[in-house]
């Protein structure tokens, strides 16, 4: 018992711990994660996949290894804790409270922070409910993960800015309300970096899809109206070939510097003819020029719509982890405050 | 836009790297080559900060979300606490080593990468960015300082002219490490604002994450007299680990196909 504690309270096993992690940590960024067999063939043999899967390599970061190695340094961290506890008590009752035992201390609550950080990961880890989906506008999903919530997507906008002659994204915002049992609880206009917030669960802007209702016109009818998923093709009503439109930019432009609205930027929809192995330009669909199809019928614009992608999240770690994470910054505040300024 | 500053601020770097060199080597009048030298390198300072000032202006942000301007920063974060050591620790051997790099890293902006200014994406429009970033490079600066100081000791022990203090090394991995802590918690806490994630393991975030571990490795060796002669080879192995989070993770995602939420255009 005597040498097991001697080995967990040593600053080597802590080094020796540090330096095993590594490598899962490195394959984790350079191995892909989490791929078939035929596809890790593709990049590597036979034997050495073997060895990759032996390790826990293709997986590292949920590896039994790599997690028995997190599981014993936080046993170690907790060991050096205790004995340094003990070394400081016994030297307070020798020498009284000197700056030094103070200093000690202060290492331990520091160190304490990096166990109340891992406590946190591991009650993300266990407590993490999460998924994505999708809301038309005016439209209401549930979320699949959790059961009895709604969201309710009142409406989503691209804003754009004018780059030095280059329209790119703004802002993509969303206004939308939160429904628990069909009862609305939160509504709020979310962004990227704004995310809607109720109780433990988190509401974030994560993508968007767009559509165009187009209408397929002949000299004398109507033929057909869809609504169209763009970049992807869809068969003609007449079902002699495919189509596919472009994605398209549709919002208010902003300059670089300022909030003054320049122009109001109406879809512009390239649209192809999709033939299996490549695409052929046809025309250029906007709310007032249709396209003239080559079997005779025109693509009409009704409306091209923006359906927003959200991110929702409960994770009871979160505060666990700030917790950790502000009292260790603190800590190591004061730390360099005395190393290296005091010179203590 | 212009790159008029950013290649005078190069051009007087490399002007201070020679006479600090000339310095190093006690060669022609020190005092007056010492002091053309440091005069050289606050204007090349000036000159770079000018130039990230009309960059930012230009770009409607911090000139951090490409290469070629986290790059710029970077030097500039590099050349400014260089200076600044010199100036409270009067270790000037130091400072030819560092501005080697600099000077490097200055052909490399400015005949081998893209100037183009890349706009500001949506999920960085954040105050994150102005806090997160800058605070990350920052701590790069520090540690790089750290290394030179170490290199330059043993480069220029090699000509019995080095006077070296190993409490300059170790405050400077101080002041990094805190930064770089500062860095990942602060790159946590936006993760967790726009993604609701605040550890995804990114190849950014976990080759920060080994960086931090190697430097924390370096400040435990200390407590151990067997482990404090390795203080040097981790100093090396650590500084690697840095070049690995900052360029390696562009190269990680063209070579292995990673996925990186981090990588520069």
């Amino acid at each position: 018992m005597k040498v097991i504690y001697d080995v967990l309270k040593s600053l080597k096993t802590t080094v020796v711990l540090i330096v095993l992690m590594i490598p899962y940590l490195v394959a984790g960024t350079i191995v892909p994660q989490n791929k078939t067999d035929a596809e890790y063939l593709r990049v590597f043999s036979a034997g050495t996949l073997k060895w990759l899967k032996a390790l826990g390599f293709t997986d590292a970061y949920h590896a039994p290894i790599f997690h028995l190695l997190v599981a014993l340094f936080t046993l170690n961290l907790l060991v050096c804790m205790w004995a340094g506890y003990r070394y400081l008590r016994r030297v307070q009752k020798e020498q009284g409270t000197t700056r030094q035992v103070w200093l000690g201390y202060l290492g331990i609550v520091f160190h304490l922070s990096m166990l109340i950080l891992l406590a946190g990961f591991i009650l993300t880890a266990v407590s993490k409910k999460s998924g994505t989906v999708v809301v038309m506008p005016g439209e209401t999903e549930v979320l699949p993960e959790l059961p009895g919530y709604q969201l309710k997507l009142y409406w989503f906008r691209i804003d754009y800015m004018d780059f030095h002659g280059r329209v790119t994204p703004k802002a993509y915002v969303s206004d939308v309300e939160l429904l628990v049992r069909g009862r609305p609880v939160a509504r709020e206009t979310i962004n990227v970096n704004h995310p809607l917030k109720y109780g433990d669960l988190t509401v974030y802007q994560s993508s968007y899809v767009q559509f165009a209702r187009v209408a397929f016109v002949s000299d004398t009818d109507t033929v057909d109206v869809q609504l169209v998923r763009v970049q992807s093709p869809f068969v003609l009503p007449t079902g002699d070939g495919f189509l596919i439109l472009d994605s398209y930019q549709m919002g208010d432009l902003y300059p670089l510097h300022g909030h003054e609205k320049i122009t109001t930027l109406p879809p512009r929809i390239l649209v192809y003819r999709f033939m299996g192995h490549g695409v052929q330009p046809v025309g250029t669909l906007t709310p007032d020029q249709p396209v003239i199809l080559p079997n005779g019928l025109k693509l009409v614009l009704l409306e091209a719509v923006e359906a927003s992608g959200f991110q929702y999240r409960v994770d009871k770690g979160v505060p666990l982890v700030y917790l950790g994470g502000i009292l260790f910054f603190l800590l190591l505040l004061l730390r360099v405050y005395f190393r290296a300024v005091k010179g203590w | 836009m212009n790159l008029v500053f950013l290649k005078l601020a190069f051009l007087l770097y490399f002007v201070a790297l020679v006479l600090y060199l000339l310095v190093a080597a006690r060669l022609g009048p020190r005092r007056v080559l010492h002091l053309l030298a440091r005069l050289s390198f606050v204007v090349a300072v000036g000159l770079h900060a000018v130039f990230l000032g009309q960059r930012w202006y230009f770009m409607g942000h911090p000139p951090l979300n490409s290469m070629f301007d986290a790059m710029g920063v970077t030097v500039f974060f590099l050349a400014l606490v260089t200076l600044l050591f010199e100036v409270f620790t009067g270790a000037y051997q130091a400072v030819p080593v560092s501005l080697i790099l600099v000077s490097i890293a200055g052909y490399v902006l400015l005949y081998k990468s893209n100037p183009q200014p890349v706009p500001l994406m949506p999920a960085l429009m954040s105050y994150w960015f102005y806090i997160h970033v800058p605070i990350t490079i920052f701590s790069y600066a520090f540690f790089g300082m750290a290394f030179m100081y170490d290199l330059s000791y043993y480069l220029f022990r090699f000509l019995r002219r080095s006077e070296y203090n190993p409490r300059y090394t170790k405050n400077l991995i101080f002041w990094g490490f805190l930064l770089l802590t500062a860095g990942i918690f602060t790159g946590s806490a936006w993760a967790n604002e726009a993604w609701g994630s605040y550890w995804a393991w990114d190849p950014k975030e976990v080759w920060s994450l080994i960086t931090w571990s190697l430097y924390l490795i370096y400040l435990h060796l200390e407590f151990h007299p067997s482990l404090k002669r390795y203080a040097f080879l981790m100093n090396l192995i650590a500084f690697s680990s840095i070049f690995m989070t900052f360029l390696g993770v562009n190269w990680l995602t063209k070579i292995f196909s990673v996925e990186s939420m981090h990588t520069y255009m």
